[in-house]
């Protein structure tokens, strides 16, 4: 089993990786090597699932859907044409598991961000998630951590346009060209809409911690 | 710039994605402008907060749990790779069978001119015994089998089978003639038409059967050239699986009644889409007949006419069948040479 000793195998594969770039990776794979495939996990598994959590909120269904996301492009990778990055590549095939999993999810009624414990609306604050205001950095009032659930409670409040160009704007610190090719849109159309979604973030945040302020 | 624009700048400023000249307008705008600072400094907050989230690493086990999910997917590779990766000995040998299967097929799908003769014909009830002259569906019932209850796959006998008891003796009453199997029916009863789709046989019943060549006959079998190639490199195997095309799989002998029966015949020929030759595949050049005379005549008609041909002889006076023979043909539109005997 290719992870039967994950601690030495990783070391393994992070030292492979240092030298292997994505086309390597692919065209080891193309000619066979299954355990490209591994290191391919190994380098877009935080970023797959980063964005996996950020978008569904809920870390159980995230690793499901991050999973998801690696089998998908296994059973694909051995046609991929190099007609874009890896990298691009694999953001797509998670952007549309990512859409197509909330969206089956709202269809479910499935899920409020559970993980988070977040509210959906003004009356619903995380009240007992705002930290005193002498924390450190609390501009917000809120501590790290808590200010985390917050953000993610308003990120989740956007729409998935907005949502999506956040998360690999800010999350995945991608630039606008390749979160353009990712989403097959223009760039001015990616940078308008991620100042948009900031916008609408920042007014969000805003409210949500002059509410509990008030509080 | 105005604040307007300076405000759908925001973003882009944040980012350092503007050209400088549009990023000092910017901030002009904000020196101007305390709303617009208070607008920035609340999109570079949540900015700068979204950014604190980063990366979040995957439990622990994740890509176990990933590689315990692959090990049950196949490796696949897309066509243009695994073309690449073919031997060529192995496409030219993909190729080869895939052309045996074609011919095979092809074959399988011929229509196949399936009569009796006396010389040659049949076990099994596969050819009924027919009267003179008579219609190809009566012979069947003639030789004491009704034809709807023989099956399809019965139907075709190997020329050197033993004759029935009945076939045995040419000519007379008894003679069988214009005996033709229910699968003929098909083709053969089929004046004038199109021919008719073929029957399903099982496969050991289409494969190629050696024939051999008829006696009293000077036209060399036909083979497609890649059988003869096969047959003269010496390849016993290949010689095995030629098909030869019996020249004259029917040949029929008749009493005229008339001295221009030729010219009656070449009408009769026309009428089928054939011509009318000499023995030796000569226009035929002398048509009246003496009396006492014997003219062998070669009649060459598409096969779905071959039984029309044989039911219209009796216009020219008594018929005898002296060989009907089954015949696989490579086309269906080919021509089937019959043979006639003329007396007058």
């Amino acid at each position: 089993m290719f992870f039967a000793a994950l601690g030495f195998r990783s070391a393994a594969t992070l030292r492979v990786s240092a030298t292997s770039s994505d086309a390597e990776l692919v065209a080891r794979f193309q000619a066979g090597e299954r355990a490209a495939f591994d290191e391919v996990v190994v380098r877009y598994q935080a970023r797959i699932y980063s964005l996996c959590l950020r978008w569904l909120g809920d870390a159980e269904a995230a690793e499901e859907v991050a999973q998801d996301v690696f089998v998908a492009a296994f059973r694909a990778l051995g046609a991929f044409r190099s007609e874009c990055s890896l990298s691009t590549w694999m953001f797509r095939i998670g952007v549309n598991h990512c859409r197509n999993a909330r969206l089956h999810r709202s269809r479910r009624a499935y899920g409020r961000h559970e993980g988070f414990d977040a509210p959906r609306d003004d009356d619903e604050l995380p009240t007992r998630q705002i930290a005193d205001e002498d924390a450190p950095g609390a501009d917000w009032g809120v501590h790290r951590r808590e200010a985390g659930a917050v953000v993610q409670a308003a990120l989740a409040e956007l729409d998935d346009e907005h949502r999506q160009v956040l998360i690999l704007r800010d999350v995945e610190d991608l630039a606008y060209e390749e979160i353009a090719d990712i989403l097959d849109l223009p760039r001015g159309t990616v940078k308008s809409r991620i100042h948009r979604a900031r916008a609408e973030l920042a007014g969000r945040l805003s409210r949500r911690v002059r509410a509990a302020d008030v509080l | 710039m105005d604040t307007f624009f300076a405000r759908n700048r925001l973003s882009a400023y944040i980012d350092g994605a503007l050209p400088s000249a549009e990023a000092r307008d910017v901030e002009a705008a904000l020196a101007r402008d305390p709303a617009l600072r208070e607008e920035l400094e609340r999109m570079r907050a949540a900015v700068e907060l979204l950014r604190a989230e980063g990366i979040v690493e995957p439990p622990r086990d994740f890509a176990a749990r990933v590689s315990a999910r692959l090990d049950a997917e196949p490796m696949r590779v897309g066509w243009r790779l695994w073309v690449r990766q073919v031997r060529p000995e192995a496409v030219m040998l993909a190729a080869a069978a895939l052309l045996v299967v074609v011919y095979v097929g092809q074959r399988q799908g011929e229509p196949r001119v399936v009569s009796t003769a006396p010389d040659t014909v049949t076990a099994g009830g596969t050819f009924g015994a027919g009267d003179e002259g008579g219609q190809p569906g009566d012979a069947a019932q003639a030789a004491g089998e009704p034809s709807a209850q023989r099956p399809a796959d019965d139907e075709t006998v190997e020329p050197q089978s033993a004759p029935p008891a009945g076939a045995a003796a040419p000519g007379g009453g008894g003679a069988p003639s214009s005996a033709v199997s229910a699968e003929n029916d098909g083709v053969l009863g089929n004046e004038g038409g199109p021919p008719p789709p073929a029957k399903t046989q099982s496969l050991a019943q289409r494969l190629p059967k050696v024939r051999s060549k008829p006696s009293g006959l000077d036209v060399e079998p036909w083979q497609p050239e890649w059988e003869k190639e096969a047959a003269n490199s010496g390849d016993a195997g290949a010689k095995q699986e030629v098909t030869f095309y019996s020249p004259a799989p029917f040949r029929y002998r008749v009493t005229a009644n008339d001295a221009r029966a030729l010219k009656t015949l070449s009408a009769i020929a026309q009428d089928l889409g054939g011509e009318l030759q000499d023995s030796r595949g000569r226009p035929v050049a002398a048509w009246s007949l003496e009396e006492g005379e014997t003219r062998s005549v070669r009649v060459a008609v598409p096969a779905y006419n071959a039984a029309a041909l044989a039911a219209r002889l009796r216009e020219l006076g008594d018929v005898e069948t002296v060989q009907q023979k089954e015949t696989l043909l490579t086309d269906p539109n080919a021509n089937v040479p019959v043979q006639v005997e003329l007396s007058y």
